[in-house]
C-alpha cells in the first residue's frame, strides 16, 4: 500500500515535467518536518531522472533510489558506453564504485531480464540494498491501477526478474 | 472482476468525500505523523494519465509506501 502524501492535477498528456517533481519536493520540505536522524528515501522511476532532478534531490539533503535508462552513457576506462554495457549479467550485479552520470556520482546496481530490457538503479548513496529499496514503487504503481489487488512480493532472485519488468 | 470489492469502497469513499473540503496542507501533516514515523521513510513518486469526457487529466502523486505498522497516534502541528 501507498498513502498519498502530496499531488499535483494537470490537464495535459505526455512526459511530466521536471517542475512538477520540483513542486513536490518543495512542498514536502515546506510542509514536513523531519526527525534529526530519520533517512527518507525518495523512490522513483526512469521518467524522473535528469541533472536538474537529480541536483535538486541533493540540495534538499534527501536520499533517492531512481530507476535509470538503459541507454545512458557514461565513461569507463577511458570508453564512452551505455549504461546497459556494465550489465550484462542476468543476476543483480553492484557495482562496487560509484559512477558520475548526470553529473552526480550514483551507486550502481542492476541487472539484464529475461526479455532483454534492464533493471538498472542508482543512488548516490552506497548501500547494496538498492534494488530492494526500489520496490517500493511498485506498491504506488499497483495503487494507481485501482482493479489491482494483487501484492508485489519482495523476492530479488532472477527468476523474479520478469515481476520487476511488469510492475516497471 | 479482481479488486472489484476494493473499488466499490475507493467509490463510496469518493462520493463522501467530495462534499467536504480539505486543506492538503492539513492533510499531509496527518498522514506524515501517522505513516512518516518510522526511522527509515521511503516517498514513492508516480504518475498516470487517463482521458475523460474528452479532456486529458494527468496526475502526479508522491506517496509514503508501505507503512506495514500500524498507524501511530500523536499531536498534530498546524
Amino acid at each position: 500500500m501507498s498513502i498519498p502524501l502530496l499531488w499535483q492535477v494537470y490537464n495535459r498528456q505526455g512526459n511530466t515535467a521536471y517542475s512538477i517533481p520540483k513542486a513536490l519536493l518543495s512542498c514536502f520540505d515546506k510542509w514536513i518536518e523531519r526527525k534529526p536522524h530519520q533517512q527518507v528515501w525518495w523512490v522513483a522511476d526512469r521518467e524522473y531522472t535528469g541533472k536538474d532532478c537529480f541536483r535538486e534531490l541533493l540540495e534538499r539533503k534527501m536520499q533517492f533510489c531512481i530507476r535509470l535508462r538503459k541507454n545512458v552513457t557514461l565513461t569507463h576506462h577511458n570508453k564512452k558506453i551505455s549504461l546497459h554495457g556494465l550489465f550484462g549479467c542476468p543476476t543483480l550485479r553492484t557495482l562496487s564504485k560509484p559512477r558520475k552520470l548526470y553529473g552526480t556520482n550514483l551507486c550502481l546496481a542492476g541487472q539484464k531480464l529475461p526479455d532483454g530490457d534492464y533493471f538498472i538503479v542508482g543512488s548516490p548513496t552506497r548501500t547494496r540494498r538498492l534494488a530492494r529499496i526500489y520496490q517500493h514503487r511498485w506498491l504506488a504503481d499497483h495503487q494507481l491501477q485501482l482493479g489491482s489487488a494483487s501484492k508485489p512480493c519482495l523476492l530479488l532472485s532472477s527468476q523474479e526478474a520478469s515481476t520487476w519488468k511488469a510492475a516497471g | 472482476m479482481p479488486g472489484g470489492q476494493d473499488l466499490k469502497g475507493y467509490k463510496q469513499m469518493q462520493r463522501f468525500a467530495r462534499c467536504f473540503r480539505f486543506s492538503p496542507r492539513l492533510y499531509c501533516k496527518v498522514i506524515w505523523q501517522l505513516y512518516g514515523q518510522g526511522k527509515q521513510v521511503y516517498l514513492t513518486l508516480d504518475g498516470s494519465e487517463w482521458k475523460m469526457r474528452g479532456k486529458w487529466v494527468q496526475v502526479t502523486m508522491t506517496g509514503i509506501a508501505g507503512p506495514e505498522d500500524k498507524p501511530r497516534l500523536g499531536p498534530v502541528r498546524a
